[in-house]
C-alpha cells in the first residue's frame, strides 16, 4: 500500500488556483520531497491530504484512508504546517502535552528527549520564541508520537545549521524505522542529500519526479534540474 | 480526546470569565444587599421610578413593584446579570469557531486526530459550560445576599428568574456560536448582538408602533418586567429559542465542510 497517493486531485477557489490534477504517489517507507516556487501549490496539495481542505475534485488518501471522512489517520501521521502557530500564555511543556493528549498518548519521555536534542526549553512561554523555537516545538509535537508517517511542510525555515543537521539526523532515524517522509522545502541541497525522490511542482500541476540516486549518478543537482525544467516551463516573455 | 479539547478551552477562558463573572456578580449582588437600607425610601423610589416618562416603560418599570424586594431584585440584579451575562455569552461565543483560525492555531490543531467534529462538540460544550458557571455563581451571589437582606426571601420567584437569565444567555450564545463559524465573526460582532438586542428591546418596551420588536429580541421575553407579573411570555419566547437552535446548528453545518483558511 502506498502511504499518500493523489489521484488527479484539483483544489480551487473560485478563479483562484491551487493544484490542478496533480496525481502522485509515495511509497511506506520513502522519504519523498516536494520542491516548488512560492504559489505552486506545495502547501495546498498537504493540506488537502491532511483533509484541511475539501478537494474540488479528485481524491487524496493518506495510509490508505481519507482523513477528511476520517480523521483518526491523522493518529499516525505527524504534521508541521509552514507557520506553525500556538496559544500565547501556554508553556512549551504544555503544548506538547496537550498535543500528545489529542493523540490519546503520554509522550513525556519522548519530548523530554526530542527537546534535549533540538535545544528547546520545556518551561519557556510560547509567546518568548523565537521563529525558530517556534518551528522547533512544531518539529517535537509532530514527532513525539513516533508516527508512521511525517508531514512536514517547510521545516527548516528558521532553523540554525547545527539544529538543522541535527533535525535531518532526526528524520533518518524515523525514516530508518520505518516511517515515511513527505518534505516540502526550497533548500533543494537538503532534498537531494536526503530524499530518495521528489515531486517538482510548477503552478499547480506535477512538472516532474525525481529519482535523485539517478540525478547523482548522472552528476547532476537538484538545483540545476529545477532551474531547467521551470525555465522550460515558464510562459514566454515578451 | 473530547475531555482534552474541552480542558484547553476553559483553560484558554479562565481568566477573562473569572473577571466577568466576579465583577458582575459582586456588583448584582451588592445592590441586592442594599435593599435594607433602601427599603425605608421605598415609597420615595416607586415616585421617583414612577415618574421617569417614556423610560419607565422602556425598563419594564410600569411592570415592577419597585416598592417590594422582588421588584427591586428584578431591576437591579436583573439589570446586571441578565445584560452582564448576556455581553460575557456573546463575546466568548461568537469568537469560538473562527478564534483558531485568526489566531492561526487552526491548522496546527485540526491536524490532530480528534476531527472537527469533536473540537466543535468540545467549544459547544465549554461554551455551554461557561455559561451556566457564570450563572450559577451570579444566583449564589445574589442568593447569599438576599438572605441577609430579608428574612424570608421569595426563593421560588428568583429561582424562576435566575433560570430564565441562563436560559436568555444560551440563546445568545447558541445564535453567536453558529455565527463564530463565519470567518468574519468574532467578540466584536458578539458584543454588538447583545448590546443590539437589548436596545431593541428598550425600542420596543417604548414606542407602542415598534411592539411587533420583541419578537426579535430575547430580553422582551427575560426581561424582569415580563417576567415577574406572569412568568416567561413561551410565545414570544419560543420563535427566538429556536431560532438560536437553529443557527448554531447552521453554523456548525458549515463549520464541518468548510476549508481552513
Amino acid at each position: 500500500m502506498d502511504a499518500i497517493a493523489l489521484q488527479g486531485l484539483t483544489k480551487t477557489w473560485g478563479a483562484a488556483r491551487g493544484v490542478t490534477d496533480l496525481t502522485l504517489t509515495v511509497r511506506q517507507g520513502e522519504f519523498y520531497g516536494l520542491i516548488g516556487p512560492n504559489g505552486a501549490g506545495k502547501s495546498t496539495a498537504l493540506r488537502t491530504l491532511l483533509g484541511l481542505l475539501r478537494p474540488t475534485a479528485g481524491t487524496a488518501r493518506v495510509l490508505g484512508r481519507d482523513a477528511r471522512a476520517d480523521p483518526a489517520v491523522l493518529g499516525r501521521i505527524g504534521y508541521l504546517p509552514a507557520e506553525v502557530r500556538f496559544w500565547p500564555g501556554m508553556r512549551v511543556g504544555q503544548v506538547l502535552k496537550f498535543s500528545a493528549g489529542l493523540h490519546g498518548k503520554n509522550c513525556a519521555a519522548a519530548a523530554r528527549a526530542l527537546c534535549a536534542r533540538l535545544g528547546l526549553d520545556m518551561r519557556k512561554k510560547v509567546e518568548t520564541l523565537s521563529l525558530g523555537n517556534r518551528k522547533k516545538l512544531g518539529i517535537v509535537c509532530a514527532l513525539q508520537h513516533t508516527p508512521e508517517l511525517l508531514i512536514l511542510d517547510e521545516p527548516t525555515s528558521g532553523l540554525d545549521p547545527l539544529i538543522r543537521r541535527e533535525f535531518f539526523a532526526l528524520l533518518a532515524e524515523h525514516n530508518a524505522r520505518g516511517a515515511t517522509v513527505l518534505l516540502s522545502s526550497h533548500d533543494l541541497g537538503d532534498v537531494q542529500r536526503c530524499c530518495h525522490r521528489a515531486a517538482m511542482l510548477r503552478q499547480g500541476r506535477l512538472a516532474a519526479v525525481l529519482e535523485m540516486p539517478a540525478l547523482a549518478a548522472a552528476g547532476q543537482t537538484l538545483e540545476e534540474e529545477f532551474l531547467r525544467t521551470y525555465r522550460e516551463g515558464a510562459a514566454p516573455c515578451c | 480526546m473530547l475531555l482534552t479539547l474541552v480542558r484547553h478551552a476553559l483553560r484558554r477562558a479562565a481568566p477573562a470569565w473569572a473577571v466577568w463573572t466576579v465583577c458582575t456578580a459582586g456588583l448584582a449582588a451588592a445592590c441586592v444587599a442594599l435593599w435594607p437600607q433602601m427599603e425605608s425610601q421605598t415609597a420615595d423610589l416607586g415616585a421617583a421610578f414612577a415618574g421617569m416618562g417614556a423610560f419607565t416603560a422602556a425598563f419594564g418599570l410600569d411592570r415592577l413593584d419597585i416598592g417590594s424586594f422582588l421588584g427591586f431584585y428584578g431591576v437591579e440584579a436583573g439589570n446586571i446579570v441578565s445584560l452582564g451575562g448576556a455581553l460575557y455569552a456573546a463575546m466568548a461565543a461568537a469568537g469560538a469557531l473562527c478564534g483558531e483560525e485568526r489566531a492561526g492555531t487552526a491548522e496546527w490543531l485540526l491536524a490532530h486526530p480528534a476531527g472537527r467534529g469533536r473540537v466543535l462538540a468540545a467549544k459547544a460544550l465549554a461554551l455551554a459550560a461557561q455559561v451556566l458557571a457564570f450563572d450559577a455563581l451570579a444566583f449564589a451571589a445574589c442568593a447569599g445576599a438576599a438572605a441577609a437582606a430579608v428574612p424570608a426571601a421569595p426563593w421560588g420567584r428568583l429561582c424562576g428568574l435566575h433560570a430564565a437569565w441562563a436560559l436568555l444567555h444560551i440563546q445568545l450564545a447558541a445564535l453567536c456560536f453558529g455565527l463564530s463559524a463565519l470567518r468574519a465573526a468574532g467578540p466584536a460582532l458578539g458584543l454588538g448582538l447583545a448590546a443590539g438586542f437589548y436596545f431593541l428591546a428598550l425600542v420596543a418596551n417604548l414606542a407602542p408602533a415598534a411592539r411587533w420588536l420583541r419578537f426579535c429580541t430575547p430580553f422582551a421575553w427575560a426581561g424582569a418586567g415580563a417576567l415577574l407579573p406572569s412568568g416567561p411570555d413561551w410565545p414570544l419566547a419560543l420563535p427566538g429559542l429556536a431560532f438560536a437552535a437553529l443557527a448554531a446548528a447552521l453554523g456548525c453545518r458549515h463549520y464541518r465542510r468548510k476549508d481552513i483558511v
